[in-house]
């Protein structure tokens, strides 16, 4: 698999003007932070897409042709995309019916639909569009659902990324709201599982070996801006439970 | 590729047994009380990041390097728990203080109190047993401190907690201890 740039998502996006897709793509993930101005790393090959469920099934055959058109080979039962040259992207779908997970999307192309994404696209200034004219979500937006993201595995890197976010809006006051707003419509047990991660996925930097060992001084920035967003996230916590 | 995708049924599957774990850990959470809530507002401060690292061998007495560092330095970690509460709660006799002042290195060093020359090494707790050290870090600003009864500066106490917390991870037992020294201290300053 090849790593995107910003251009090789650009060149996607061209190429759904006047079809099905155009519009109805978010991108999100880690190729999110494409999305806005921000120094904080993707660390991803793959893009990820948002696209609504029900668009898939109503439209599945047309949007694979489209898909195909534009140079992207299908995986059967997936919802994962490659190109010739190694480019890969998969969708990630969102329901307007029901904030469960669930599998969804056509006969081909099936779909996982993720209830945290479904309860934050509809929040107001949840997405919002790149000059290029590209629909991302907003950073509010990725700061959330990559608090929110539950997985398996590499569930540190979506928090320190979400931090990282935080940090560099620390002062934004318009961030902040949003943030809050859309944090908040989850379940006081799942802010605290994501809190907790998040915690946890702190104290993982402070247990890697890099920084004891290896080249401290460009390790100094990144754990100055990861602290730096953990301390804003809880005070602004506080400062909300407090009022 | 080199992983075949996952089937949409096969994310699910994954979320699934992610969504169990979290559970599961939530439980463990919840059966601690507060304490996780404690800890959580005490994100670690990792104090070799703080500035430039300096760890000398020590050639004289840890007490004696304190007691020449004792006007211009803040103690930290294992030296500022000591000379707060008279207890070590790691393995070793390292000195640990933040200077402000590198030239201060060059004086303890020609007062024969530590080696000149730097140590090659950047580990603050050693695995094995080693001489003791002055393990320095060299900052701009020396971070809040209070006062001990003998005159010491030493890291503020909820600091210092982020630096043990910086320097050996969550340890449970460490972090317990130190808060039951708090605790006292709060009861009878």
């Amino acid at each position: 698999m090849r790593r995107a740039t910003w251009e090789d998502i650009l060149r996607f996006f061209d190429s759904l003007h006047g079809t099905v897709l155009e519009g109805k793509l978010v991108l999100a993930g880690s190729s999110g932070l494409f999305g806005f101005k921000t120094a904080v790393q993707p660390y991803t090959e793959d893009v990820d897409l948002i696209i609504e469920e029900g668009l898939v099934r109503d439209k599945e055959e047309e949007l694979l042709e489209v898909l195909s058109k534009a140079g992207f080979r299908h995986f059967p039962e997936t919802a994962t995309f490659l190109d010739a040259a190694g480019h890969a992207f998969d969708l990630i779908s969102y329901s307007t019916e029901s904030m469960e997970e669930a599998v969804g999307g056509g006969r081909l192309l099936r779909v996982m639909v993720f209830g945290d994404i479904s309860r934050v696209i509809h929040q107001p200034d949840a997405v919002q569009r790149t000059p290029e004219g590209v629909v991302a979500l907003s950073p509010a937006a990725f700061a959330v659902v990559k608090l929110m993201t539950v997985r398996e595995t590499k569930s540190a890197k979506d928090k320190l990324q979400a931090l990282g976010v935080i940090a560099e809006h620390g002062e934004d006051f318009a961030f902040r709201q949003r943030f809050l707003a859309m944090f908040s419509t989850f379940e006081t047990d799942r802010r605290e599982d994501a809190l907790s991660d998040t915690y946890a996925a702190v104290l993982t930097l402070t247990e890697d070996p890099l920084y004891r060992e290896g080249e401290i001084s460009d390790y100094r920035e990144y754990m100055d801006q990861i602290s730096r967003g953990y301390e804003t996230l809880q005070q602004w916590l506080e400062d909300r439970d407090a009022s | 590729m080199p992983h075949e995708p996952l089937t949409a049924q096969q994310r699910l599957e994954s979320y699934r047994r992610a969504r169990r774990k979290a559970r599961h850990r939530r439980l463990v959470r919840q059966s601690s009380a507060d304490m996780w809530r404690r800890w959580m507002r005490r994100p670690p401060i990792l104090y070799c990041l703080q500035g430039e690292m300096a760890i000398h061998a020590l050639e004289a007495s840890k007490d004696a390097v304190v007691a020449a560092l004792k006007d211009t330095a803040v103690f930290t970690l294992d030296t500022a728990s000591e000379l707060r509460w008279g207890i070590r709660l790691l393995r070793g006799d390292d000195v640990h203080a933040y200077l402000a002042d590198s030239q201060l290195l060059n004086t303890l060093a020609t007062e024969r109190l530590i080696s000149a020359t730097p140590m090659p090494t950047k580990v603050i707790f050693p695995p094995h047993f080693a001489s003791p050290r002055l393990v320095a870090v060299i900052v701009d600003d020396l971070p809040p401190s209070e006062t001990t009864v003998e005159d010491y500066r030493v890291v503020e106490a909820n600091r210092l907690v982020r630096e043990f917390i910086g320097a050996v991870g969550l340890r449970a037992d460490l972090v317990a201890l130190l808060e039951d020294y708090l605790g006292r201290e709060k009861v009878n300053p």
